[in-house]
């Protein structure tokens, strides 16, 4: 994305800054008269004499925000198809989220709606949206698209957000993404993450002779690319924190180790130099390190590496399987399983290795622990008898709640914002396979993705263009 | 192994033959229907301060109108003309049933009479609390027994005093045309939204409001919102938001708070209390649906 500018946004007539201002002035008599000026500007402020009636409401009713994405101008014949295609991304990125309700556009009444002019909130009323969306997109002579679109409240009546960029064609879909972005952050307050990918194992064939190959698709199950061929067992691919290389182990040497893999090159390497198996491999939050299991003997221990200088650091050193460690976003601490204490728990330590504490208690068998990249939870799988569960707890181990559960539930992951989550879910029976699925964070708007085949292990990638 | 059977299959014909039979029987439990009640929650400073005016505030002038009925209030001002209505006093009753509508003059009579002899005997109008949300002919009557109090002057200056100390006359009094009387401020300056009406408000925005809850947890989310209102309900301009917030969270819960109010209008809310709401704060937090 070449360049991307905020259009057409309503100067904000503030009487608190025209009070500042005045209060700029250069000699005394200026700043007599600023004070004199502020002191107005205060009393327009003050509250009336009276007493005012102040009303708590706290309670709401929470629902899919109804919004109508009306139909984008387009130049040409060919641009206004593809204006159509765009606007069902945007649709179905906001319906995916279970947080919109994308309206019919066979029920709109304002069917000229347009970028370069103000909607007939009337008409948007009365087909009960609560915003509008208007859109232009336009394909330039050099293989570029441009694309205006601008976010109204229909009730105030007032613009939300209005934007202009620029994408390369072969990344068309990224428009409709970036939109659906930017309408997601405006009227939700989080992060968006359509305009996002997904790692995953893709996988083919019989149960007993299945085909497993590393993949990466956009978060919509669109734009897959395969990236081994499926020769080699590959496993637990993560992303970097640019999003541009892959983590993962593979048994391609014979011996199962971790490989390191540029998305935008294709180059793979191996590492780290180990005598022995390494598995579980994650980046530290700067990119810098590699953190991942070393198996020795019947044990497993933590290490970092660190890319450049290829310097090992051990990080634990215990008589147990210590595995699928996962760094905090500000890296200070790393979240991991453990069976030190007679069965599969979570445990916190700092990024040194020093003061591990177990933060799970409950029921059951927890693996497969997840900080969040908004650092206020950790996700994982727990494991009861006869179901396999994902949950969410507090970094200290407070407050587990449980978002689903299955017959073999796994890996979850998260997305950019922090409230979305992907992991995989295996059927039963010989014709079963693994299904990656999204839920957020209520628990609710549990969906399934789309993936060409049987598909496990979901890496979700950080925001494509922060 | 055949008689078995058979006095089994007795047995059992027997025991569901009895509960076709006895148990159809059996009276239906018909749970007591249980009518709601409905209560109205008053601010008792709606009927104690609800007169507050200033003394000195200049009277009203449409208080003059002439079809206005006989209240409490005017028996303050009757007070000065004691003195010089002793004589009409003696026929009272005459002069003012002659005008009585003609339907019910005998039902009228019998009324009047036992008023007559209980105002020889106790000079204490009790009946005066009776006469207020009686219609016209009962007014009269109240007329008649301040005449007959003429009588006994220091008794009738004791009653008076006693006036402002009814509850129930003064409480009344908004709803009476004569209410406006009182000087200063008719509404009072401690009139106020009873508990019921900012409930049914409050419930109103709430239908309307969809906080952004994707943050669960988010402090960001208190909007604190000022808003101005029309006599019909309807929202004055737009609505302003008090706290500044710099985070997209805030920014959203802001928008979905003032999207609220704006849906929901037009509001149901009490004429007579424009004053009160026609400028309000309204807090939005929805710290009720995160607490779960």
């Amino acid at each position: 994305m070449a360049h991307r500018t905020r259009l057409w946004e309503t100067p904000l007539q503030n009487s608190v800054l025209q009070c500042n201002l005045e209060l700029f002035s250069s000699n005394l008599k200026k700043a007599f008269m600023a004070l004199i000026t502020s002191f107005v500007c205060l009393l327009g402020f003050s509250s009336p004499s009276y007493a005012q009636v102040e009303i708590d409401i706290t309670e709401g009713n929470v629902q899919a925000i109804p919004i109508a994405i009306s139909v984008f101008e387009g130049k040409t014949f060919e641009d206004q198809r593809f204006a159509q295609e765009v606007v069902q991304v945007i649709q179905a990125d906001l319906a995916g989220s279970g947080l919109f309700e994308p309206l019919d556009p066979l029920s709109f009444i304002q069917k000229d709606a347009s970028v370069l002019s103000v909607p007939k909130f009337s008409d948007w009323r009365v087909i009960k949206a609560q915003a509008v969306v208007v859109g232009k997109v336009e394909r330039l002579p050099d293989r570029r698209i441009k694309a205006q679109y601008r976010l109204w409240d229909v009730f105030s009546g007032k613009q939300l957000s209005g934007e202009q960029f620029f994408i390369e064609n072969e990344n068309w879909r990224r428009v409709g993404h970036v939109i659906a972005d930017t309408i997601y952050k405006r009227l939700t307050g989080e992060t968006g993450y359509f305009d996002t990918r997904v790692a995953f194992i893709d996988e083919t064939g019989g149960k007993k002779r299945r085909i497993k190959r590393l993949a990466v698709m956009d978060q919509d199950g669109h734009n897959l690319r395969y990236l081994t061929q499926g020769q080699h067992l590959v496993l637990t691919p993560r992303f970097g924190p640019r999003a541009d290389e892959l983590t993962f182990m593979s048994y391609e040497s014979g011996v199962p180790r971790v490989y390191l893999l540029n998305l935008k090159t294709g180059l793979k390497r191996v590492v780290g130099d180990f005598p022995n198996m390494t598995f579980a491999p994650r980046f530290s939050p700067n990119g810098q390190k590699i953190i991942m299991s070393l198996q020795q003997g019947g044990n497993a221990n933590i290490f970092t590496l660190d890319i450049g200088s290829k310097q090992t650091v051990r990080l634990t050193n215990s008589a147990s399987i210590d595995t699928a460690p996962s760094y905090s976003p500000d890296g200070k601490k790393i979240v991991f399983e453990s069976d030190r204490g007679g069965s599969k728990q979570l445990y916190v330590m700092n990024s040194d290795g020093s003061g591990a504490k177990r933060i799970s208690f409950g029921d059951g068998r927890y693996s497969t622990p997840v900080w969040s990249p908004r650092g206020d939870l950790i996700a994982f799988t727990k494991q009861v008898p006869g179901r396999f569960l994902i949950g969410v707890m507090k970094p200290d181990g407070s407050g587990e709640r449980i978002l689903t559960e299955g017959y073999h539930n796994e890996g979850p992951t998260w997305a950019p914002n922090g409230r979305v989550l992907m992991f995989f879910r295996e059927s039963p029976g010989a014709k079963g396979g693994a299904r990656i699925y999204s839920v957020d964070l209520t628990g609710y708007n549990e969906r399934r993705v789309r993936t060409p085949s049987w598909g496990s292990d979901p890496a979700w990638s950080p925001r494509v263009n922060k | 192994m055949k008689l078995g059977l058979i006095i089994s299959m007795v047995f059992h014909s027997a025991l569901l033959a009895f509960a076709l039979f006895s148990l159809t029987t059996a009276k239906a439990l018909k749970p007591n229907e249980v009518k709601s009640i409905p209560m109205e929650i008053v601010d008792i400073s709606e009927l104690t301060k609800l007169k507050a005016g200033l003394k000195k505030a200049p009277e009203k002038k449409e208080t003059k109108k002439k079809d206005q009925k006989p209240i409490a209030k005017e028996i303050k001002e009757k007070k000065k003309k004691k003195k010089p209505a002793p004589k009409r006093a003696v026929q009272p009753t005459a002069e003012k049933q002659e005008p009585l509508p003609p339907k019910k003059p005998e039902a009228q009579k019998k009324k009047v009479k036992p008023v007559k002899k209980k105002v020889a005997k106790k000079p204490k109008p009790k009946p005066k609390k009776k006469t207020k949300p009686k219609p016209k002919p009962k007014a009269k009557i109240v007329k008649k027994k301040r005449k007959k109090k003429k009588f006994n002057e220091d008794k009738i200056a004791a009653l008076l005093n006693k006036v402002p100390d009814s509850g129930p006359t003064a409480s009344k009094l908004p709803d009476l045309p004569g209410a406006k009387k009182v000087k200063g401020n008719p509404r009072g300056k401690h009139l106020k939204m009873s508990i019921n009406e900012i409930d049914a408000f409050r419930r109103r925005v709430s239908q309307c409001w969809n906080p952004p809850v994707g943050g669960l947890g988010a402090e960001e989310l208190s909007v604190k919102l000022r808003i101005k209102l029309n006599k019909d309900g309807t929202l004055k301009g737009q609505p302003r938001v008090l706290n500044r917030g710099a985070s997209s969270f805030h920014r959203a819960a802001a928008d979905s708070a003032a999207r609220a109010v704006w849906q929901c209008q037009p509001y149901n809310l009490p004429a007579r209390k424009y004053d009160t709401w026609q400028d309000m704060i309204l807090n939005f937090n929805p710290r009720d649906m995160l607490r779960g």
